[in-house]
């Protein structure tokens, strides 16, 4: 090809039919998206429009990791109490696969304090006492439902909607669908505090069949969010920025060869966004200019919550810089056994109270902070895990994976606070009533960054795709 | 009457595959069911009614026969319950569509699969 | 078509209420047969069969078998294949599938002049005949073994001998062992080969498992390895995911519970032993010396760790004892009665702890009972606990002089020298202590009929060899096509089926069922040759095709899943890393070994767990060499999607990050890299700018530059020497440069320009097209 077809051709690519119909704006990323390949000079994170006014700019997504029990922690069940030692009574396993029938199951209960809280009256057990004092910002839902398998899989489904990798992550449709709000910062970022990366790894902020660019970034926890953003010691910004110039226009160059590749598009993006990162990151992540009053609010003053509170008081410091999706993956802590996170096979009780004291101070910090900010109307909160625990013992001290039955809550922007939407039975193993999986939390969610789940789509290998596969309803018993 | 079963399951303990392929029919059946529905939810979405319709006119067809298959199994009122239910949910689809109401077909597409999920809760993993 | 299930639907129903007419049942069984055929579900588990060579039209195009079965698919669409790519492109590509890194400019150039017919064929035996390629398709075997120097979970300890079985596999691959020998030396090496250190070291692959040395209940542990175990052979030999079947009858495949666990049982006497004498080379000469020289300096100290805890040995063990789970504190009571009295289980569990009663971990009993409220209080153990850390702080001091790696031993799984095995129940959900019925070891009935023979050894349980041969059979209709999809997805970046650890019905169908079918035929007809199988792709027109562009083909087949077109791949992580050592000329080519510890960066705070090698030499090692810590994978290699060593990875992800920019771009490591490369391009091209930028291409992308980027590149020069002067001017002369490196004569070098010619070194590194394969 010679230079001067090529340049017809960028010229043609660029400014053709796909540029055009990327640059009307679908919201919802529409359906055209797919055309969008062939631009590469169009802007994908570009900010686009919503189908209906949004409630909320950003989603705090703090994922309990491990799977907590909630009937330690809000599910009050006075039967389960009562009934403990005994054998699960088969009228509650009502409907539960063969597997569970006949088996060893004695009902468990651990040793807690239960109160009500605020106007609202919602439970809290002795295990979160500063975020009882939030009760009546919450809105809980006591009927979660998922597919139960591995934590892996779980967790997959919980951000993806699928048990198997390959889909868009809940984070990576919301950054298809709505862009960036800020152009030097990644729209979906996702933060934790272990040495090395949740469970489940990086297809749980995947941007699956979605372009490569509309994945999540992974924030290191630590004084160092990101490695290597410091330019080599004898480079100076400008002589970088030249570099970078030259780097863009040899990738373009090459990357005529290539129309479709929205692969080596994104590269080409990630150096951009790299470099703007460089300024941008530290200061989002630098928690030194906050005050001492807002640290001791995240509990940074104390061992067992400076690390988690770190991580929540940099999800806040995103929210104000306009990241849209903060996923927020709970760390493990050095406990005795096989579990270091909310997994609590055994001896739940050390489990969940070394746990709850970790994540209490935090989250209570989070919502008060927002709220004095005024960020509170605008962000959505979403305290999930990928399944609850049974009401059945396991190991003498512990408890099994259920999927049957959990809470989870939301709070924030155009949440019905204080409510409580459905139940589980007497003893809190499974969901009776109206239930909200894993489809219908993505679907409210979008609903709240004002997206449609039904149109939100993108065609690949030509179906159209969306967040919810074929299912989802918002639960709009939820929205204030 | 009891020589042929005695025969049947020889042959089928002998084959081997054959039993896998009795047991599994059902299976195979329920996954072309899920196959055909994501390609409606889809055409639904991209406005196709033609297609989206002639899928939602073959699953009523199939969940019929599923019906059937309950009904004759017995104990299973449920689970009759929810195959009548699914068929109302593609006769709304159907109708929904005539009219060009894609909306009205989508949500109507969200309640099917989800009575699929109800019923595959207790169903599905029984082996 | 899809209304033939009502019969089919009809016949579930009747084989079950036995109400069938005998007519009826006929149709029934016939309809469902040719159902099955039809539908094929359950193909993966059909025996492998030698398909007939289809009929195409383009017969000059097929080289091979393999492009008859691609091309035949092609035609059916009326797409037509691409073109050949370049032979530099092709060298650079065959050179990074077959020894993951790129060739350098003197191998591009002898393959681009070789006349000779044979070109191709004399350049891919060369490529196999490298212990380059054993390098590189270990790692991949790696990847499946989840293999790691550390054990995982909190403690996460150096496992010091498992470089062995890396260099195992390495050296297994180069010497193209036939892969069901391969096989069985990794799942019963010891039974099989006894005698034959190798085939010890192979059990590696079982011993791989992560690891909690704080468990407190051996039972459960021993359950939580054998499914580790269980399920890594599943998978990454069997292509099939049984571990669902863990927990309940498989909802997809006919693996039933009890099926799992017959498998499981297989393993059922499996132990790790780590201290197995290794054979005396220089390696382990040097260990011992090195380490005899630290014994001899820290005799003392240790004798005096040593005296503290021996006075209160026995409550201290009999504290840690309680500290046990009871089922796990009922075996270990057998100490205490005849060997004869003991089950197999009780050996295992006191072997286990055999190993973890360190003096270190008695220690702690000090520790936990230095304060009033202990239950073993007693006013002393503080201070002993005291005296005992401060002794540790000195033993402390001497790790400079101790072995940093490498070790005398070797590690296996193996059996404890009887011929009992502790019995395998079905585990109620999967929970290791809801013992349901007791399984026997036994293969999954679904997938044959075939009985393991079982043949007890002088010292193990013989099981293990059973598993191995039904395996490695010709007739296991799983492990060659897995093994084959495998290396297909290795070249072609997606398998022919494309869920490549997945042949069960939750994964995907094979898109070219004849081409596997041939593949996984021809493969063990060839005796199981790895390299016969890596030479014929590698030689096939398929393979050799132009990764370009073409608009026909992406509109036919938008995926490129008949492969009209070679699909391009992002570099694996250690491809990256290893080419660019290459590229700078700082690969240090030294195979095997124990493994080394480049330099992290500062902050990364991995504190104990990441020790930087001493030896600078290390620092430039082949990735596959760098230690692999499971709590804290190597970031360079992180970045971009290594395998995660928790469990068996599949395949490895492809993200495209922020990160990964700033990594390639900031690295103080990467940037002297690009220095180095500077130095060498100047050195090798002489003074013209114009060459020097040839000669970049050249190493970096085996072609050179068009006009179009070289007027990019020299006008480059002049503006990024105008910044670097306007810098010095605002430093008032006080500022460094970052200037090529390694040059013999530095007289003639303008440093600003060349300052700025490193900028353009590091930049064109920096590009698309490195990191990519075409």
């Amino acid at each position: 090809m010679s230079n001067n077809s090529r340049r017809d051709f960028l010229f043609k690519t660029s400014y053709g039919v796909g540029g055009l119909a990327l640059s009307g704006l679908m919201p919802g990323g529409g359906l055209f998206t797919t055309f969008a390949n062939a631009a590469s000079l169009v802007d994908p994170l570009s900010p686009k429009g919503t189908h209906f006014p949004a409630k909320v700019k950003s989603v705090i997504w703090l994922h309990m990791d491990g799977a907590p029990s909630t009937l330690e922690l809000f599910d009050y069940k006075p039967d389960l109490i009562k009934l403990a030692g005994q054998q699960i009574p088969d009228s509650f396993l009502n409907g539960l696969k063969a597997g569970i029938r006949g088996g060893d199951g004695k009902l468990f209960a651990t040793d807690r304090t239960w109160k009500q809280h605020g106007e609202s009256g919602a439970w809290f057990s002795d295990l979160l006492p500063n975020l009882a004092k939030h009760a009546d910002k919450l809105a809980f839902v006591k009927s979660s439902v998922t597919i139960g398998a591995t934590h892996d899989i779980s967790i997959l489904k919980l951000n993806t909607g699928d048990l198997n990798p390959g889909r868009p992550s809940l984070g990576a449709w919301i950054q298809y669908a709505l862009g960036s709000a800020n152009p030097d910062l990644p729209a979906y970022v996702v933060l934790y505090n272990d040495k090395k990366e949740p469970t489940g790894g990086s297809i749980n902020w995947s941007s699956g069949f979605l372009p490569a660019v509309y994945q999540g970034t992974a924030f290191r926890p630590g004084p160092s969010p990101i490695l290597h953003l410091d330019r080599p010691e004898l480079i100076a910004a400008a002589q970088q920025q030249g570099s970078l110039d030259l780097l863009t226009r040899l990738n373009r160059v090459r990357g005529a060869h290539y129309p479709e590749d929205t692969e080596l598009q994104a590269r080409i993006r990630s150096y951009e966004l790299a470099a703007r990162m460089e300024v941008s990151a530290p200061e989002a992540v630098d928690l030194t200019k906050e005050t001492d009053a807002t640290k001791a609010l995240y509990g940074l003053d104390e061992d067992i919550t400076k690390s988690y509170g770190q991580t929540l008081l940099r999800a806040r410091r995103l929210v104000e810089r306009g990241v849209r999706f903060i996923q927020v993956v709970s760390g493990p802590q050095d406990i005795a056994g096989d579990s270091r996170n909310w997994d609590g096979h055994n001896d739940i009780e050390e489990n969940h109270r070394t746990h709850s004291k970790v994540v209490d101070k935090p989250i209570a910090g989070l919502l008060a902070d927002l709220e004095s900010r005024g960020l509170l109307d605008s962000t959505l909160i979403v305290w999930t895990s990928e399944f609850g625990r049974t009401s059945y013992g396991q190991s003498g001290t512990g408890r099994d994976h259920n999927p049957w039955g959990y809470t989870q809550w939301l709070a924030g922007g155009g949440i019905k606070a204080g409510t409580t939407f459905g139940q589980t039975d007497e003893v809190g193993l499974q969901a009776v009533g109206k239930t909200m999986d894993t489809y219908d939390l993505h679907a409210t969610v979008l609903q709240l960054m004002g997206l449609d789940h039904l149109k939100t789509t993108f065609l690949h290998n030509g179906r159209s795709e969306r967040p919810t596969v074929v299912y989802g309803e918002v639960i709009k018993e939820l929205l204030a | 009457m009891s020589k042929f079963l005695v025969s049947l399951f020889v042959y089928l303990a002998l084959t081997g595959s054959v039993v896998a392929a009795l047991t599994e029919i059902e299976e195979d059946f329920m996954q072309d069911i899920e196959d055909i529905q994501k390609s409606m939810t889809s055409n639904i979405s991209l406005q196709d009614a033609a297609t989206a319709k002639s899928e939602a006119v073959e699953l009523e067809a199939m969940f019929k026969d599923v019906e059937e298959f309950y009904v004759k199994k017995g104990d299973a009122a449920d689970a009759v319950d929810w195959s009548k239910e699914s068929r109302g949910y593609l006769v709304a689809i159907s109708k929904a569509l005539e009219a060009k109401n894609f909306d009205a077909a989508s949500q109507s597409a969200v309640s099917l699969a989800k009575t699929c999920k109800a019923c595959h809760k207790i169903y599905k993993s029984k082996d | 078509m899809r209304h033939n299930f009502r019969y089919l639907i009809l016949a579930v129903f009747l084989s079950g209420s036995a109400l069938a007419a005998e007519a009826d049942a006929d149709k029934i069984v016939k309809s469902a047969a040719s159902k099955t055929s039809s539908t094929n579900k359950d193909w993966s588990w059909q025996p492998v069969a030698a398909p007939e060579l289809p009929a195409i039209q383009q017969k000059k195009w097929a080289r091979s078998p393999i492009d008859a079965f691609v091309l035949t698919k092609l035609e059916e669409k009326g797409i037509k294949p691409s073109a050949e790519a370049s032979r530099a492109a092709f060298i650079r590509r065959a050179t990074l599938d077959a020894w993951g890194l790129i060739p350098t400019t003197a191998e591009v150039n002898a393959f681009v002049n070789d006349k000779s017919p044979d070109a191709y064929e004399k350049l891919v035996d060369r490529l196999l005949a490298s212990p380059k390629y054993g390098e590189r398709q270990a790692r991949k075997w790696l990847d499946l073994a989840r293999y790691a120097d550390s054990s995982g979970f909190q403690g996460d300890q150096t496992r010091p001998n498992m470089w062995r079985y890396r260099d195992y596999v390495i050296n297994s691959f180069n010497e193209d062992k036939p892969y069901d020998r391969f096989i069985k030396e990794q799942l019963a090496g010891d039974e099989i080969y006894p005698g034959d250190n190798s085939a010890l070291v192979a059990t590696g692959f079982l011993r791989g498992f992560p690891d909690n040395s704080n468990s407190r209940d051996l039972v459960q542990r021993k359950y939580q390895i054998t499914t580790d175990i269980t399920d890594t052979v599943g998978t990454a030999i069997l292509g099939t995911t049984f571990e669902c079947a863990r927990c309940h009858n498989h909802k997809s495949d006919k693996i039933s519970q009890k099926d799992y666990f017959a498998l499981q049982a297989f393993f059922a006497n499996v132990s790790a032993v780590d201290n197995i004498p290794a054979p005396k080379g220089p390696q382990e000469v040097q260990f011992e010396k090195a380490q005899a020289k630290w014994q001899e300096a820290t005799r003392e100290i240790r004798e005096k760790k040593k005296a503290i805890v021996d006075a209160y040995r026995s409550e201290a063990i009999a504290y840690l004892f309680e500290r046990y789970s009871a089922d796990t504190q009922e075996a270990l009571r057998k100490v205490y009665v005849p060997d004869s009295q003991w089950t197999a289980r009780d050996r295992w569990i006191n072997h286990r702890y055999g190993d973890y009663q360190t003096d270190d971990i008695l220690a702690n009993f000090f520790r936990d009972n230095a304060s009033k409220d202990a239950k073993d209080y007693k006013p002393e153990y503080a201070e002993k606990y005291a005296e005992y850390k401060k002794l540790d702080d000195e033993l402390k001091k001497f790790d400079k002089i101790k072995p940093a790696k490498g070790s005398n031993t070797i590690s296996a799984m193996t059996e404890l020298g009887y011929a009992d095995a502790p019995p395998t129940h079905v585990l109620f959900t999967g929970a290791f202590d809801h013992p349901l019925d007791e399984v026997q070891p036994a293969f999954p009935a679904a997938l044959t009929s075939e009985k393991p023979q079982i043949v007890p050894t002088a010292f193990s349980s013989g099981r293990r060899t059973a598993l191995a041969n039904w395996i490695a059979s010709p007739q296991n209709p799983l492990t060659a096509r897995v093994f084959v999809n495998r290396v297909w997805d290795q070249y072609f970046g997606s398998g022919i089926v494309r869920t490549v650890s997945d042949f069960g019905r939750a994964g995907d169908k094979p898109n070219n069922p004849e081409l596997l079918e041939y593949l996984a035929s021809n493969f063990v007809k060839q005796g199981w040759s790895v390299k016969k199988l890596h030479k014929e792709i590698l030689l096939s027109s398929v393979y050799r095709q132009s990764s370009d562009y073409r608009e026909d083909a992406y509109k036919a087949d938008p995926e490129n899943k008949l492969l009209a077109v070679f699909p391009r791949k992002r570099l694996d992580a250690e491809q990256i890393r290893d080419s660019l050592l290459v590229a700078s000329g700082k690969l240090e080519d030294k195979v095997g070994g124990p493994s080394v510890m480049p330099p992290v960066p500062s902050n990364l705070n991995a504190g104990r767990f990441w020790e930087v090698s001493k030896d600078t030499s290390d620092w430039n090692r082949r990735s596959l060499y760098i230690f692999t810590r499971r709590s804290v994978p190597y970031p360079l290699l992180d970045t971009f999607d290594m395998a995660n060593a928790q469990q068996v990875h599949s395949k490895r992800d492809v993200t495209t990050t922020p990160l990964q920019a700033l990594t390639l771009f900031n690295s103080d490591v990467i940037f002297g890299w690009s220095q180095a490369l500077a130095g060498k391009v100047i050195s090798e091209a002489g003074a013209s700018e114009s060459a020097q930028v040839d000669k970049l291409f050249q190493v970096l992308f085996a072609r050179n530059p068009d006009k179009e980027e070289k007027a990019a590149l020299i006008a480059f020069l002049g503006s990024q020497e105008k910044l670097i002067k306007e810098k010095i001017k605002d430093s008032e002369g006080k500022l460094a440069l970052a200037v090529p490196v390694g040059l013999k004569d530095t007289q003639q070098l303008d440093p600003v320009r060349a300052s700025a010619f490193v900028d353009l070194v590091h930049t064109v590194a920096n590009s698309n097209e490195f990191s990519y394969r075409f």
